[in-house]
């Protein structure tokens, strides 16, 4: 039998029995809460969130709900204070309060509540049939206005703390909108109350982890079997969770205290002034900022995951063994699942089912090259869209330049490996062809195009390339 | 023999095993929801109906329909309808 360093409890007919009874429950979760604090500051209000919903499972959906608007009102973290307290100062106003904010956020609820209803009303319109490029459109616009419009005063912090919100709720709605026409989906209050959930309490990500109304419908514990292996498998998530973000701090005190390597902001900000440190400690730090990411990646996803799961839901995890992608492709799915997902949901399909459907090559390329490259590139730059209050529309463009080589280079990669991976049938190859070195080329190619993941618009593009050559010792 | 039926298991079974996962598998058992077929899984799939049963999937494609092959069965009965 191999060797698990958290054991698989889930399969344990005694441990799932005990954890079904209400003390094994709150036991769980008095376990899980305190697990939470070790990781995140917002652990209590996971703990209380969690409480109802294991005090009321019947109602878990409502309850889902029920927090996520309350938390997202009350609790603004999420949104990017220090941004909105910059605006707020140049105003001349003071430091902002959540009760400023709370007002704003529940307005701009109430607005998307509104347009949802609409959508789901018309569900054959042709802003309900292309509900992505409508939502995005029109949120480019609302912050175009407002970037421009000549607001002073309270009015032009509330219209960014409006702006920023929905941003934060925009790829949650679009899920909603893509709900439209199923034939069990839950009401606008419900769907509202998933546009920023309970379980990413704490957290400024725009990606909706657990997806929309749909993918939780469909995930939901349905009897008492299915919530206790669940809310085990949670747990045991978050433990794993926990012990990787040990993992991540020794890494980085061996690494960068220890050994001496330097980080990687600070090995591109000597080459960009001149006096590069040797490429081998720019290769060094290139690496440990890789795989420091990869461990930042699983504790974060991991955590939310394990909220997920908690609350009754069987959520896949957002991050799975990376290093063990074959495929340029496999990597996203196995590194960052559920920003893949949306992807997918919202660029892939609509183009792959729509367009060049005579031309399978093309029609595969178009549509990776949608995803991977055009929705990456929106993804990123509406999520930082406060960069355009701070720098402007002009500068905020042409600084996106990095990332855009990255979103291109990344879909012509994931492209070109799609068209190979069909053409090769490895099933006969030994494990060092078959495994080991298509793991090595993905791993090495992501971490070398990890030069261009920069969404700062600090350095353009040459600065980036003339890193390329530091690496390479020229 | 259900033709069509048999048809979508023996796809369901090859790109199981494109995963290296040969694990048995029921009419009902969940693929997608479970993780054992990824996005590209799915578009094979989507794309075996298009081709062999003439359908257009454009306007009636949804992941969650394509679930497992009971539920991938009906949607080619709803879509032929």
């Amino acid at each position: 039998m191999s060797f698990r360093l958290i054991p698989s409890l889930e399969k344990s007919p005694a441990f799932v029995a005990r954890c079904k009874r209400p003390a094994g429950q709150w036991a769980l979760l008095a376990a899980f809460t305190f697990l939470s604090s070790l990781l995140n500051q917002q652990w209590l209000l996971i703990g209380a969130f969690l409480a109802l919903t294991t005090a009321f499972p019947e109602d878990r959906r409502r309850v889902v709900s029920a927090c996520g608007i309350a938390i997202a009102v009350a609790v603004p973290n999420w949104l990017d204070l220090p941004f909105l307290d910059r605006v707020a100062a140049q105003e001349g106003l003071p430091h902002l309060h959540p009760a400023t904010i709370a007002p704003v956020v529940a307005a701009v609820l109430l607005l998307l509540a509104a347009l949802a209803a609409v959508a789901f009303r018309f569900p054959r319109g042709l802003v309900a049939r292309r509900p992505v490029i409508a939502a995005v459109l029109s949120y480019c616009s609302l912050a175009a206005v407002v970037s421009m419009a000549p607001l002073t005063g309270r009015t032009r912090v509330a219209a960014w703390i409006a702006v920023l919100a929905m941003s934060r709720m925009l790829w949650f709605f679009c899920y909603t909108l893509t709900d439209r026409e199923s034939r069990d989906r839950d009401s606008v209050a419900l769907q509202a109350g998933r546009w920023r959930p309970a379980w990413m309490a704490g957290s400024g990500s725009i990606t909706p982890i657990a997806k929309g109304g749909a993918y939780l419908r469909r995930i939901e514990a349905q009897n008492a079997d299915e919530l206790a292996v669940t809310q085990i498998k949670g747990m045991k998530l978050l433990l794993w969770a926990v012990i990787l973000n040990e993992v991540l701090f020794w890494f980085q005190s061996v690494v960068y205290r220890r050994l001496g390597v330097p980080e990687f902001e600070a090995a591109f900000g000597r080459s960009v002034t001149g006096h590069p440190f040797f490429w081998y400690w720019n290769c060094l730090s290139l690496v440990a900022a890789f795989f420091g990411g990869l461990l930042q990646m699983s504790v974060w996803g991991h955590q939310i995951v394990a909220c997920v799961r908690m609350a009754g839901f069987r959520a896949l995890r957002n991050t799975y063994r990376p290093l063990e992608s074959r495929t340029l492709a496999e990597f996203w799915n196995r590194y960052y699942f559920y920003f893949k997902e949306l992807l997918v949901d919202m660029f892939f399909y609509p183009t792959y089912l729509r367009y060049f459907k005579k031309y399978p090559r093309l029609r595969m390329a178009a549509a990776t090259m949608m995803a991977a490259c055009a929705g990456n590139a929106i993804y990123h730059f509406l999520r930082d869209i406060s960069l355009v209050a701070e720098l402007g529309w002009w500068r905020a463009i042409a600084g996106f330049q990095t990332y855009l080589f990255y979103s291109f280079v990344l879909g012509a990669g994931i492209s070109i490996s799609q068209w190979r991976g069909k053409r090769k049938d490895r099933r006969a190859d030994s494990w060092l062809r078959r495994r080991f070195v298509p793991a090595l080329s993905v791993a090495g190619f992501y971490c070398l195009l990890h030069v261009f993941d920069d969404t700062n618009r600090t350095y353009g593009l040459r600065e980036h390339f003339v890193f390329v050559g530091r690496l390479l010792g020229l | 023999m259900d033709e069509p039926r048999e048809a979508i298991r023996q796809l369901v079974r090859r790109l199981l095993e494109s995963n290296d996962d040969t694990r048995g598998f029921t009419d009902t058992d969940s693929l997608i929801f479970s993780g054992r077929l990824q996005s590209l899984d799915v578009l094979e799939i989507a794309l075996f109906i298009e081709s062999h049963f003439g359908l257009d999937l454009t306007e009636v494609f949804d992941q969650s329909r394509l679930d497992s092959v009971e539920e991938i069965m009906k949607l080619i009965r709803s879509a032929k309808a």
